[in-house]
Formats: structure tokens, sequence, C-alpha cells
């Protein structure tokens, strides 16, 4: 298992969580750990074009940069980071998930993921 | 301690500003002293009390990667680690503080309070088998009373400013979010009383306990030992001895060394742990101070988003890793390397959907009607626009039609309404529609400021633009609290 595989794996050890996966910038998929039964097609489609939706955005509000989206369903929520060369790391999690917790995961564990992609 | 009583002094001093503006202050003195302890210590207390944990847990590795001996960092990073409910790390924070002070209060607190919690893993057992933990003495406790008592005065000062900032605005859901936390605050700290008080009677039973095993009974004396010169006040050389024999006993009993053998837990206090929020490891409910509160003891409040970025090594984290490989999560294998380049080869992006059709904007019956409620729904953005750090509030139509706006901000709201509105298509696009599957939430967090959307219903959202900093948490909570009435009054809109 790679590295960042291992990473992955991580993330999804903590409570609720029910994948991990990386997209390049185009929206092609890098990496990933996920649960059997997930759509990912189509929840890769999708993260593209929203996460392109919120970049739309910036300019509009003045903001800058798209750091991180967040995605709450009822059921469910997406965790998405962009990271130093422009892939997306997507934390896929069941509804009522401890959000601190993957954003402190995220955090610890973003530059090693940033290194590992270089 | 020296460090505590510096700490201490910053927050009387401070105690008539705001604690942003605390927390302000002493960034800029991290900046010019970054290696003072002190400074650093009331930096991470601070942030820890506005619930900014990641900025917390920064200041705190940051001490100990110039002292590692420091116990407030321990019981902070254990109360940072209960709030993310990472038992074991808080457990394995615990140990270090027993391991650096043997009789500490508020690791004794913390201890009973994960307890209570959840088991701590295999290895943190071991670790606090080994432990030796003395029982605190009573001027200790009797320090850490008083303490508490100031705490509690400052926060009885909050809540009657709360009261009074409540009654001069009626109905704003950040006034009554804050009070509500006070109150909570308050309760958690009289509960901590009741732990204080349980603990009391333990040491004072413990005492009793131990001095029948270590002094003979008077009734056993011999009555002539009893000599008319003790009456006098005089000491024989005998008695001297025995008097000295008691004393070593006495000392050796209150030093006694013990597992960790606590009082009873039902009095245990409990702490407004919730869970933590995104995007600022904020808690729900969390709080958000204004600029005439008096926040200097203010606990769990809620944190405005700051990045943490190049903290440097976080110590712990490999145990973290390590307790979370505990955890046993039903993850399919990971595909092999071949795998993934046939699945990527695979894999085609679905394209975006078409670009929305060009609209030609609410009907005017529509647009009547939005004029109609333009009152209602004004109220509820204003009261949202009173969230600290939003410049820009909206209720849009799934069409991207903004139905109104308070905007505090040169910005082209027409237009980012009709973004967002592109935004959701692609949202519902995917996923909604199904019941239990609804769309709640979209959060952007950008470099400089955060947009929030929330869902009123299938056919509107609530949007707001907030600065960087800004406290996600409050704003959910208004956000959530507008919703209702929002939805009450758009549902009868008509239908084009």
């Amino acid at each position: 298992m790679s590295d960042l595989n291992k990473i992955l794996e991580s993330f999804c050890k903590i409570d609720g969580v029910k994948g991990a996966f990386l997209t390049d910038k185009d929206g092609q998929l890098r990496e990933k750990i996920i649960e059997e039964g997930i759509e990912l097609d189509l929840l890769k489609s999708f993260l593209y074009n929203s996460t392109k939706s919120g970049l739309d955005i910036a300019p509009d509000i003045q903001k800058d940069r798209l750091n991180q989206s967040y995605l709450e369903f009822e059921d469910m929520s997406l965790t998405s980071i962009i990271l130093a060369n422009d892939d997306i790391l997507t934390i896929f999690s069941s509804s009522g998930v401890n959000l601190g917790r993957i954003r402190l995961e995220i955090r610890k564990n973003k530059k090693t993921i940033e290194s590992l992609l270089d | 301690m020296p460090i505590i009583e510096e700490v201490a002094a910053i927050s009387v001093e401070e105690a008539y500003t705001t604690l942003d503006i605390q927390i302000e202050k002493l960034a800029e003195i991290v900046q010019e002293n970054p290696e003072d302890i002190t400074v650093l210590l009331a930096y991470a207390e601070l942030n820890l009390r506005r619930g900014r944990y990641l900025e917390a847990l920064q200041a705190y590795h940051r001490i100990m990667s110039i002292k590692p001996d420091v116990i407030d960092v321990h019981v902070g990073l254990s109360r940072i680690y209960l709030r993310q409910n990472m038992i074991t790390e808080a457990f394995n924070e615990i140990v270090k503080v027993f391991q650096l002070s043997p009789a500490d209060i508020e690791g004794r607190i913390m201890y009973d309070r994960l307890m209570d919690i959840g088991e701590p893993s295999a290895e943190t057992q071991d670790a606090i088998r080994d432990l030796t933990v003395t029982d605190p003495e009573f001027e200790d406790l009797k320090l850490f009373r008083h303490q508490k008592e100031l705490e509690r005065e400052r926060l009885e000062g909050e809540i009657a400013q709360f009261e009074k900032i409540m009654e001069e605005h009626d109905e704003e859901p950040i006034y009554e979010y804050n009070f509500e936390m006070a109150l909570n605050r308050k309760k958690n700290i009289d509960e901590l009383f009741k732990y204080i008080d349980s603990l009391e009677s333990y040491l004072a039973q413990k005492a009793l306990e131990v001095k029948p095993d270590i002094m003979p009974p008077a009734a056993e004396e011999p009555a002539e030992q009893v000599g008319e010169a003790e009456l006098q006040g005089e000491e024989t050389s005998e008695e001297s001895a025995e008097t000295s024999v008691v004393d070593e006993a006495a000392e050796e009993a209150v030093e006694e060394v013990h597992q960790v053998d606590f009082p009873t837990r039902e009095d245990q206090p409990v702490e407004d742990d919730s869970t933590v929020i995104f995007p600022d490891d904020a808690q729900l409910p969390v709080e958000e101070e204004q600029s005439e509160i008096i926040p200097g003891e203010q606990e769990d409040e809620a944190p405005p988003a700051a990045s943490v970025e190049g903290g440097g090594s976080i110590a712990g984290e490999s145990e973290m890793t390590e307790v979370v490989s505990e955890e046993t999560p039903h993850v399919e294998d990971s595909p092999s390397a071949e795998e993934i380049a046939v699945i990527e080869e695979e894999e085609v992006i679905e394209e975006p959907p078409p670009p929305e059709p060009v609209k030609e904007g609410p009907s005017e019956e529509r647009i009547q009607f939005y004029q109609q409620v333009k009152d209602s729904i004004t109220t509820i953005l204003a009261a949202l626009i009173k969230t600290k750090g939003v410049t820009v509030v909206m209720a849009v139509a799934g069409d991207g039609y903004v139905v109104d706006s308070i905007v505090n901000e040169a910005i082209d709201y027409a237009q980012i309404g009709k973004k967002i509105s592109s935004g959701i298509e692609v949202i519902r696009h995917w996923r909604d529609g199904e019941k239990g599957r609804s769309f709640l939430y979209w959060v952007l967090e950008f470099e400089q400021g955060l947009v929030v959307v929330r869902a009123i219903n299938s056919e509107y959202f609530l949007v707001a633009i907030a600065k960087a900093g800004a406290n996600f948490g409050a704003m959910r909570y208004s956000m959530d609290k507008g919703k209702e009435t929002l939805d009450e009054i758009l549902s009868s809109a008509p239908s084009d």
C-alpha cells in the first residue's frame, strides 16, 4: 500500500468517515479508499463541478483563493481541501460526524500529502 | 507558579476588553516574543476559551518544544482532545500531568471526566496503572476553589451584562445564544463546585480513616502517660518521641501514594464539550463574543477561522495515528497501483450540467409577492447580519433572483446570487430530491473569508458572506434559527 493510501486509510478510521479520495484539478481520481456502494463516478463528477462553482464565485466576493469546501446533506457530508498543487482531498462521511476531528486530521496530514504528490 | 500568576494577571488586567481583543493583543506579543512561555501560555489559554482549538494546539506545542514540562500545557491539550472526542489522546495528556504533578487537581478533574466518557486504551490503562497519584493538599484545593469562585463571579457579571444587552436588543438570536452559552458555563462551574465539595469530603474522610491506624486510641493510652508536665504544656522526651512518630506517620499517610482512586464521580462537572464544527473547529452551540462583554473567564467560546499553517511538528501525532489505527472501520481493500491506473483510465468525468438557461426572472406575480413579504424577510436578515464578521446576507431563489439582501460590502450581490444558484443547481443535480438526502449546507472557505449557503427549502436558500475569522458556528446558529420563518414565508410564494 502506498504512503498516500495509508494516509487516506487513516482518515477512514475516524468514526463516521466512509471514504477518502484524491482527485486532480481535472477531476481525475488519483487515490481512493472508499466503502463499497458509494457511487464514486457521480461523486467525483459532482466534486469537480461544485469546486468549479466555488472557484467561480471567488473573484466576485473578493476573497481570494478557495481553500476548502464543506457540503452537508441530511445523510452525509463532504469535506474537501484544495492542496498546493490544486489536487483535491475529499473526506466522505455520514451525517453527525465530528467535522472538527476531520479538519484536524486534514491539517495534520496536508503537508505530507502534498509532499507525496510532488 | 510564576507562569500561572502572570497569565492570571493578564486575564484580570484585560477583563474589561473583549476576548478577541485580548487574543489579538497577545498574538502581537507572541509575534514579538515567540519564545516567551508565559505569553504563549496565555495565548493558548485564551484561544482555548475562545474555542480556537487549532491555534491553542499550536501554541501549546510551541511551549512544549521550549519547555516540555509545563503542566498547564498538558491539561490544555487534554481539554482540546476531549472536545475533539479523542479520548485516548486526552488520557495520555493526563498521564503526563500526573507524571509531572501527582496531586494535580485539574488533572484529577479531567481524569474523572474522561473516565465518564470512555475507557482509555489498553496502553493508556497500563500507563495509568503505573502512575503514582497523590491526593491534593487541602490548601491547594482551597486555592483552586477560590480561583473558581472568582471565575464564577466573572461569569455572573457576564450573564448580567447579557441580560441587559438582550433587553436592548430584543429578538436578536446571537445575544440570546450568547446568553444561553453563558448560562451553560455558569451551570458547569456550579457543577464543578459540587465536585470540589466531593473532593473535600473525600480528603476529610481519608484523613479520618488514616488517623486511627497511626495514632493509638486515646482510651487505650495509659493514664499515667499523661503527666502533669504535659497538662502544663511541657513535653517529656518520651512524649516528644511519640509525637514525632505520629507526625511522621501522618505525613506518610497524607503523602500516601496510591493508584488513581478518586472520589465518586456522581458529582462530576459536565462541561459543554459538544462536537466541534467546521470550519473553525467551533462547537454548536458555540459562542460569539460581543464587544460589550467581559470575556475574561469564558470557556468553550466559538472561534473565528484562522489557518494553522506551518505549525511545526505536533508532538503526539504519532500517538494519535496509533490510537486511531486501533479502531476498526469498514473500509474496502485499497486497490493496487494497476487497479488505480485502470480506474483512472476508465473513469470519465461527467461534464458539468449545461449552463443555466438564461432565465427571464420571476413572474410579476412573484415579484409582487416578494415585495409584500420584504419587511418580514428583512427582519430575519437583519438579525443574521449582526453575527460578527458577516458582511452580506441574502435570501435567494433557485433561479438566482435575490429576493432580499443586506449588503455591507461593495460587491455585485445579484451576480453572486446567480453564481451561487448555479452551484446549488450542481449540488441538487447530484443527489437532491430524495427523502432523507436533502441538501442542507454548502460552505466555501476562502483565503479571505467564508461563504455559507443554507437551504431554506427546495426552492430558496439563505446566503451569508463573511470576513476571514468569522465564526461558522455562530453563523450556523443564526441561519438555522432564521430558516424556519423564512421557509414559512417563502413557501407561500406563487409558482411561476
